[in-house]
Parts: structure tokens; C-alpha cells; sequence
């Protein structure tokens, strides 16, 4: 395993009285395609803003390639680092394509305009969605699918060597789920970016993820290669679910397989 | 074939902002020319060209009085009521930005009121510790803390909620109209003066109060224009601008203490002028799409358009002067309701 890209110590983050992250400490190696998975609540979307540096530590501290996050200025940490929500308000009546070109803000001097590898950044990126014919629409008229894949695109022009993922295709129908998981593995593969990617569905992150981790409640669990971390042991400790994780041929992936509820001896 | 794009190209923008402020200039020039002494444009620009330096004979042979009532009595006037649309109308594009509510304006959050009780406070108490710039202080602190108590009633978990903002700001708006009320009532021989300022005025307007309402627009135009992209990105929420770069708090911060302080010096000055800052914007974002580079002058140089405009016909066109913040309530009111009725249309089908 590489030299980490992130160092995560005794992490901790509190709501009020609830504590959504409890001394979590891990590391995580650039050029892979990370899967975080656990219960809902169990701080994964918290434990992403702590990695991306909109929220603050209650205590411990993450550290970027050797260097605590809070030492970053804003805008070198937004080079370093996207973020795709869960969540895509947009208040204003912009287009996609002005949507997708605030992904370039971190590279544009202020009172610049956008140069051609800006316009050419946010182009690759429409495209790489499937979102091209989209971009004169207002980013308020789209579907909830189209949104998400507009805020990846943004994520995309962003051009960061992270890509933080919060259940990247939870409002996607399963072919362009595929399609985006396929473009994130691409990214890892062959340009060597690292993502962290919030999975929701099981086989999916056992079909794309590198490694996975394992997080029950604001703690870490477990942490591995997918073939040796998920397994039915790790499902039923950290889910209570029955399920039989094999190999399949034809997905050319592991497949997770759960059972119904009393549905067998 | 070009792809179509809801945002106006740079060029188009250009144009209309020209257009714009072409349209402020002529108008600045008849309402100079406007009133009891009807004066031609022609002469309003030699009055106008001879004050400046090395061109005073361009003023040779006029009536001294033309001067008299150009530079002495209308101009300030006509700055103040300029520099108050500017500012009221900017103020209305930034708390729409950061509060992410298209129906926020100095007026609808309860921001005026503060600043004219804190007014009117100072000129109940004939406070003068600052000179002329008592009032307006006290203007500001009014509606700084107005805008504090207002985001502290409609935050949930520490985070401001868009919905509760407008019925927030109306319900303190309604205790400081209580409290003006009592004000008013104790004000005795001052009550006329603070009553016929509440309803917004720009009779009898001095060179002071241009200098301050104009400082104020432009220093609030600088801070606008150079936040204006941060502005744009929060309106993907505080989570994603953030992780775009943006510093939110301090962006945050800095723009709701420089509109508080823009909308509190315009309100100590002329009293409360509602809607400008809800209507003008709204147009805006028409003629200009959402981009608050260009948004920002656009409000500004329309928003100076339509109160000047508004004022100059009250000044020289009706028979007496109606004041002019109900001018702007009759004509922002019904407005308000038609954007907050399709706002709920929207919400309907979403």
C-alpha cells in the first residue's frame, strides 16, 4: 500500500449532544477507488465534510498529504479537493453550463473571465455526464438525475486529483449509476485520481470500489480490500443483515446476495 | 448553431448596462429641469458642465438663479433619491444572495425598521454625539441588530432557514412599528418631523446627504461587485461553495454587515422606502440573468432610475407631494404578492 494521501487521527465531530464521528482514525492511499459504507446516521456524510474541510473537528485532526487541513487556504484546498453533496439546491435561475463552470472557480483569478481551458474543462465535463445537450437549460428545470449528474460534471471541471462522492448515484436509474461509477473508476485508472465515495448500494460498490470501509456509529469498523472486507461476518456486524457474498462470472464482480427477513430456514 | 444560453453575453450585457446608464443620465438632466421654475435641458447641462473645473464658461450669461435652483436645491435632491434607489436596491440583491429568499429585502426583513427606530430614537432623545452622523449610526446599529435578532428567530439547528425568514422579519418589524409607535407618542413637539420622515421623503435635501447616501451605495457597489462571484457560488448552498473555494463565513459576514450598514444610512436619510429592493432586483435578473457581476450595477443604476423617477413626479408632477416611501408601497406591495404567489406555484409542482 502507497504512502497515505490522507491521515485521519483519532477524529471526533459532535451535533449538539449526538456524536457523529467518536475517535475515528484511518488512513487512506491515493489512486483508489474508496468505498465508504455503513448505516444511515453512521457519519459518513460528516466524516466527507471533515475530509473536505467544511466542518471543523471537535478534536483530532486530518491531515492531507502530511499537512493539517486547516493549514490549506480555501482556494488550494478546493484544487486539491471536490465535493459532490447529497443535496443539489441551485436558488438562482443559472444554467447548467454556468453551473457547471462555478466547478472552475477555484482556478479562476477574481475578476477574470474564463479562459479557453476553462471552457474546455467545463465541456469535458458535460460530456463525460452525458449532460451536453443540457447545458443552455436552467439547472431548476431539471429531473433529479439530471441534477446529480450536473453536479458531478461540476465536481469533473473542478479538475481536483479527489473526488469526494456522497451517494453519487442515488437519484440515477441503474444505467446511468454504471455510467458514473464508470467515468469515477476511469478517473482512478488511468489519470490516478483518488475517490471516496459514500456507496449505498452493496454491489455496486462491490463491482467499482478498490477498498471499503466500514463505519458504525461515528466509528471505524473495519477497513480493506473489498474481496477480504466485505463479507457476510462484516454485513451482519455492521447492517444485522444475512447476506452471502460470492463471485460472479457474469458480473465480472463480487455479488452480494441478502435474505429476506424470515424468508429462510 | 450557437447554443442558446439564459445568461446575456458579455456583449449584450454591455449593452444594456450603457443603455442603463444612458437612461439614468437623461433622466438626471429633466429631473434638474423639472419644478415651479421649468428649466430646458440645454440649459441644465451648461449649469451642469460650468461647475466643472475648466469649463465655467459654459455657464456665461445665464440667470444666476438657474444655478441657484439647479446645484443648490435640486441636485442634492436628486443625488440623495438616486443614491437611495442604488443602495436600497443592492441591499435587496445581496440579503436575496445570502439568505438564498427571492422576497428579502431591506424592507420585508424587518431591516428598515430597525434602522427607523434606531432613528428615531436619536432624534427623540436629540442625540447628536456624532454630529450629523448620529442618526444614521443609529440607524445602522438599528438595523444591525434587527438583522441579528431576525436570522437568530428563523435559524433551526444554527442554520438559517429560508422559509421562516420573511414571517421572522415581519413579526419583529411589527414589535418596532409598537415601538415607533410609543416613540411617537412621547416625542411630543417632535412628532411631526419624525411622522412625515417615516414615510419617506427626500424634501429638502442638502449636499450632506448626498455625500453620505452616495458613499454609501458606492462603497456598497465595491464590496458587491468584488464578493460578486463568491455570491454567485453560494447559491449552491454553504456546503458547496465552500468546497469550492469560497470562505463562507467571512463572505457571509462581510456582505449582511456592508448591506445593514448601506440600507440603515438609507433609511436614517429618507426614511422607509419599501419593495425597491424586491422589485428591482426581480426585474433585474430578467433583463440580466442571475450573474450578480452583472445583476449588481444593473440594480444599481436602475434602482436609482425608478426613485428618482418616482420622486421627480411627486416633486413636479402631482399637485402636492406624496410622500414617497407610500408611493413605492402601493406600487411594491401588490408586486410582492404576485412573486410570493408564484413562489408557491413553483413550490406546488416541485
Amino acid at each position: 500500500m502507497p504512502e497515505a494521501l490522507y491521515q485521519i487521527e483519532d477524529l471526533s465531530f459532535v451535533y449538539g449532544p449526538v456524536k457523529a464521528i467518536d475517535g475515528l482514525s484511518l488512513e487512506i492511499a491515493p489512486g483508489l477507488f474508496h468505498g465508504i459504507v455503513g448505516p444511515n446516521g453512521c457519519g459518513k456524510t460528516t466524516l466527507l465534510d471533515l475530509m473536505v474541510g467544511t466542518r471543523r473537528p471537535a478534536g483530532g485532526r486530518v491531515r492531507l498529504a502530511g499537512r493539517d487541513l486547516h493549514e490549506y487556504p480555501r482556494l488550494e484546498l478546493a484544487r486539491r479537493v471536490a465535493l459532490v453533496p447529497q443535496e443539489f439546491a441551485l436558488n438562482f435561475p443559472f444554467s447548467v453550463e454556468e453551473t457547471v463552470l462555478m466547478g472552475r472557480h477555484p482556478h479562476i483569478p477574481r475578476f477574470a473571465s474564463p479562459r479557453a481551458k476553462d471552457l474546455e474543462a467545463v465541456e469535458a465535463a458535460l460530456e463525460a455526464m452525458g449532460v451536453t445537450e443540457l447545458k443552455a437549460k436552467r439547472f431548476g428545470e431539471l429531473s433529479g438525475g439530471e441534477k446529480q449528474r450536473v453536479a458531478l460534471a461540476r465536481a469533473l471541471a473542478q479538475d481536483a486529483p479527489i473526488l469526494l462522492l456522497d451517494e453519487p448515484t442515488s437519484h440515477l436509474d441503474v444505467n446511468h449509476a454504471l455510467a458514473v461509477l464508470a467515468t469515477a473508476e476511469r478517473l482512478v485508472r488511468r489519470e490516478g485520481r483518488t475517490v471516496v465515495a459514500v456507496m449505498h448500494d452493496l454491489n455496486l460498490a462491490a463491482a467499482f470500489c478498490d477498498r471499503v470501509i466500514f463505519l458504525r456509529r461515528g466509528r471505524l469498523h473495519a477497513e480493506g480490500p473489498t474481496g477480504q472486507a466485505l463479507t457476510t461476518e462484516s454485513l451482519r456486524e455492521v447492517f444485522g443483515v444475512s447476506a452471502r457474498v460470492e463471485w460472479d462470472d457474469f458480473a465480472g464482480a463480487r455479488v452480494v446476495v441478502f435474505q429476506k427477513p424470515g424468508g429462510a430456514a | 448553431m450557437p447554443p442558446a444560453s439564459h445568461s446575456a453575453p458579455p456583449r449584450g450585457q454591455g449593452l444594456r448596462l450603457t443603455a442603463l446608464t444612458l437612461a439614468l443620465g437623461a433622466l438626471v438632466v429633466a429631473a434638474a429641469g423639472l419644478g415651479y421654475i421649468r428649466i430646458g435641458p440645454g440649459e441644465v447641462l451648461r449649469v451642469l458642465g460650468s461647475s466643472l473645473p475648466g469649463l465655467s464658461g459654459l455657464g456665461e450669461g445665464l440667470d444666476r438663479l438657474l444655478f441657484q435652483v439647479v446645484l443648490e436645491v435640486r441636485l442634492p435632491r436628486i443625488i440623495t433619491s438616486a443614491a437611495v434607489g442604488s443602495g436600497l436596491a443592492l441591499a435587496g440583491v445581496v440579503f436575496q444572495g445570502i439568505l438564498l429568499n427571492p422576497l428579502a429585502d431591506p424592507y420585508t426583513l424587518g431591516v428598515s425598521s430597525g434602522a427607523a427606530f434606531g432613528a428615531s430614537l436619536a432624534l427623540l432623545l436629540g442625540l447628536n454625539f456624532w454630529g450629523g452622523a448620529t442618526v444614521s449610526l443609529l440607524a445602522f446599529a438599528g438595523a444591525a441588530l434587527t438583522l441579528l435578532t431576525v436570522l437568530w428567530l428563523s435559524s433551526v439547528d444554527g442554520r438559517v432557514d429560508p422559509h421562516n425568514l420573511i414571517l421572522s422579519g415581519v413579526i419583529v418589524a411589527a414589535i418596532l412599528s409598537a415601538g415607533i409607535g410609543l416613540i411617537k407618542y412621547l416625542a411630543d413637539e417632535q412628532v411631526s418631523i419624525i411622522i412625515f420622515w417615516l414615510m419617506g421623503s427626500f424634501v429638502s435635501r442638502t449636499w450632506g446627504d448626498a455625500a453620505l447616501t452616495l458613499g454609501a451605495s458606492l462603497l456598497g457597489l465595491a464590496v458587491f461587485v468584488y464578493y460578486a462571484r463568491d455570491l454567485n457560488i453560494l447559491a449552491l448552498g454553504a456546503r458547496s461553495a465552500a468546497a469550492l473555494g469560497v470562505e463562507t463565513r467571512r463572505v457571509r459576514l462581510v456582505l449582511l454587515i456592508t448591506a445593514s450598514l448601506v440600507s440603515g444610512v438609507c433609511v436614517a436619510v429618507s426614511g422607509i422606502i419599501g419593495f425597491v429592493g424586491l422589485l428591482i432586483p426581480h426585474l433585474m435578473r430578467l433583463l440580466m440573468g442571475p450573474d450578480n457581476r452583472g445583476l449588481l450595477p444593473a440594480s444599481a443604476l436602475a434602482g436609482a432610475f425608478l426613485l428618482l423617477a418616482a420622486d421627480t413626479i411627486t416633486r413636479a408632477a402631482l399637485p402636492h407631494e406624496v410622500p414617497i416611501g407610500v408611493l413605492t408601497a402601493v406600487i411594491g406591495g401588490p408586486f410582492f404578492c404576485y412573486v410570493f404567489r408564484r413562489r408557491q406555484m413553483e413550490r406546488g409542482h416541485a
